[in-house]
């Protein structure tokens, strides 16, 4: 907690989460309701990519994460702790702009959902960070490969949110963790109509993400984060 | 009894066919302070890394007090203290700060603020890391290796960065350390370091070791038996050399002591770095 503060990671976040009611208000009430969820939506998403991505570099950079390693906390705790940060930053932001548009602009949320599934967004899209962080060679490739991932999943998925693709494309983008992301968030407030909590898509997709996220970790993040940690 | 025995140790990395470390053999004894010493690339961090469990994929068999180091979990964290060779801090949390941030991973807490006053640290304790210079942070270094009193110190190039006052502190906390029982190993390319500290040294050289023994055994084996004297004659400093054997017993010699003015006498001991040099066939460079 000291150092999401030291770095002011959480004073930014707080910042972007003023910047998201600010834009909110300004859109007016009728339309904040659809734009609310996609705000959420991607600061989880790309927000805990970008966290857990560049934090690996960074961290590199300082050589703080080797004497990590040689102490007795386990890769699987440094991991968990890195998520639950990513996690917090989310929820932090995601509550903030959802009591605000609540209370202020007197927009439906469905809080529990909110925090459940925010949770689940930021933990899986961390697993992407870091996956996308331990596959590149250098901050740039780091870079490259965050565009590539918002190119293929993100684009796509905001095309569709703002109905300038449809059909096949829109079913096709279920792999798509942000699109899972922005489908959440607008039920959590009352846009997304077609689905509803108990429908067997919103358990696939649940699953499916839940399951992303334990496959990228137990493959890939686990066995390798050691060796990505004291590379030089 | 042996801390560590390392028997028939390979490794290599996953991109690289050719291994790193190529079936190396040595021990260390409890209570002492081992050298490894080597040109760039010979294999010493690496070794380092696999003692440290940071590279796990090792062949060969190391033990750490009699058991499997691959048995180990994190228990073995608990025992062992790491200092790095560059600055390992968080620059936005302050040295003290950093200092409680490690120690609370562990359960055996040393009081820290001792030991920043020890190596001059205590008053710059709540000043961010990123504003101390490199021999700060490389004493910060050295404090971190000491949170948990751990009973072996992996210390790779602790002195580097620092002046001669703050390096004699490094030394004696480093001897005292032996003193109280610890047991270390130091890799280092700073001769004076081994010589100040060192019971036993080993020197790698592309994967393998070549050398090995007491810092004193292997001067004598590598330097000559002479003795150089320098003496006044005629107002000027001359200098002769005589051959070690037997030397009480050479009549130049000890007329030329009993009759001039003797400026110096240096036995013909060589030094590590010629040492080096000779063994590793590469100059070091401090």
């Amino acid at each position: 907690m000291k150092r999401l503060v030291k770095y002011k990671i959480l004073t930014i976040s707080l910042a972007v989460s003023v910047l998201w009611m600010a834009m909110l208000y300004l859109i007016g009430r009728e339309n904040a309701a659809g734009f609310v969820g996609l705000f959420i939506a991607l600061d989880a998403s790309v927000m805990s990519i970008i966290m857990l991505g560049a934090s690996l570099f960074f961290e590199r950079e300082e050589n703080t994460l080797k004497p990590l390693l040689v102490t007795p906390v386990s890769v699987a705790q440094i991991i968990g702790v890195k998520v639950l940060s990513s996690i917090y930053v989310a929820l932090q932001s995601a509550v903030l702009v959802s009591l605000f548009v609540r209370f202020v602009m007197d927009i439906e949320v469905q809080f529990v959902a909110l925090i459940l599934l925010v949770a689940l967004i930021a933990t899986v899209h961390s697993m992407i960070g870091f996956f996308l962080a331990m596959t590149a060679k250098d901050f740039t490739g780091l870079l490259v490969n965050m565009i590539l991932y918002t190119f293929i999943f993100a684009i796509p998925s905001l095309l569709v949110t703002l109905d300038v693709i449809s059909g096949w494309v829109e079913t096709l983008l279920w792999i798509s963790p942000i699109q899972d992301a922005l489908v959440y968030m607008n039920m959590v407030f009352g846009v997304e109509e077609t689905l509803t909590f108990g429908s067997i898509e919103f358990i696939l997709s649940t699953l499916y993400l839940a399951l992303l996220s334990g496959v990228l970790y137990g493959t890939f993040i686990h066995p390798n984060y050691p060796g990505a940690a004291v590379k030089e | 009894m042996a801390v560590f025995e390392i028997n028939d140790l390979k490794y290599s990395y996953k991109k690289n066919p050719n291994p790193v470390i190529k079936g190396i053999h040595f021990s260390i004894q409890k209570g002492e302070i081992f050298g490894l010493l080597g040109p760039s690339g010979a294999g010493k961090s690496t070794t380092q890394k696999i003692l440290t469990k940071l590279l796990p994929e090792y062949e060969g068999s190391i033990t750490f007090q009699g058991k499997e180091l691959k048995s180990y979990g994190a228990d073995f964290y608990e025992r062992i203290g790491v200092g790095f060779e560059l600055p390992v801090h968080f620059n936005k949390l302050t040295g003290l700060e950093n200092m409680q941030f490690f120690q609370n991973l562990y359960q055996t807490k040393a009081p820290i603020e001792p030991l920043l006053e020890k190596v001059g640290l205590l008053e710059d304790k709540d000043k961010l890391v990123g504003e101390y210079s490199k021999g700060m942070k490389m004493r910060l270094n050295f404090v971190r290796a000491l949170l948990n009193e751990p009973e072996f110190l992996f210390l790779d190039e602790v002195t580097n960065g620092l002046d001669p006052k703050n390096a004699r502190i490094i030394k004696d906390m480093i001897a005292a350390f032996r003193a109280d029982g610890g047991t270390v190993l130091l890799t280092t390319h700073l001769m004076g370091d081994v010589e100040a500290l060192c019971d036993r040294v080993a020197f790698i050289k592309a994967g393998e070791i070549i050398e090995s023994n007491t810092p004193k055994e292997l001067k004598i084996k590598y330097g000559e038996r002479v003795v150089d004297v320098e003496y006044v004659k005629d107002k000027t400093v001359q200098k002769e050399q005589f051959d070690l054997t037997e030397i009480g017993e050479n009549e130049a010699f000890v007329d030329l002591i009993k009759t001039h003015e003797i400026r110096t006498i240096h036995s013909g001991e060589t030094t590590l770095e010629d040492i080096f040099i000779q063994i590793t066939g590469d100059a070091y460079v401090e």
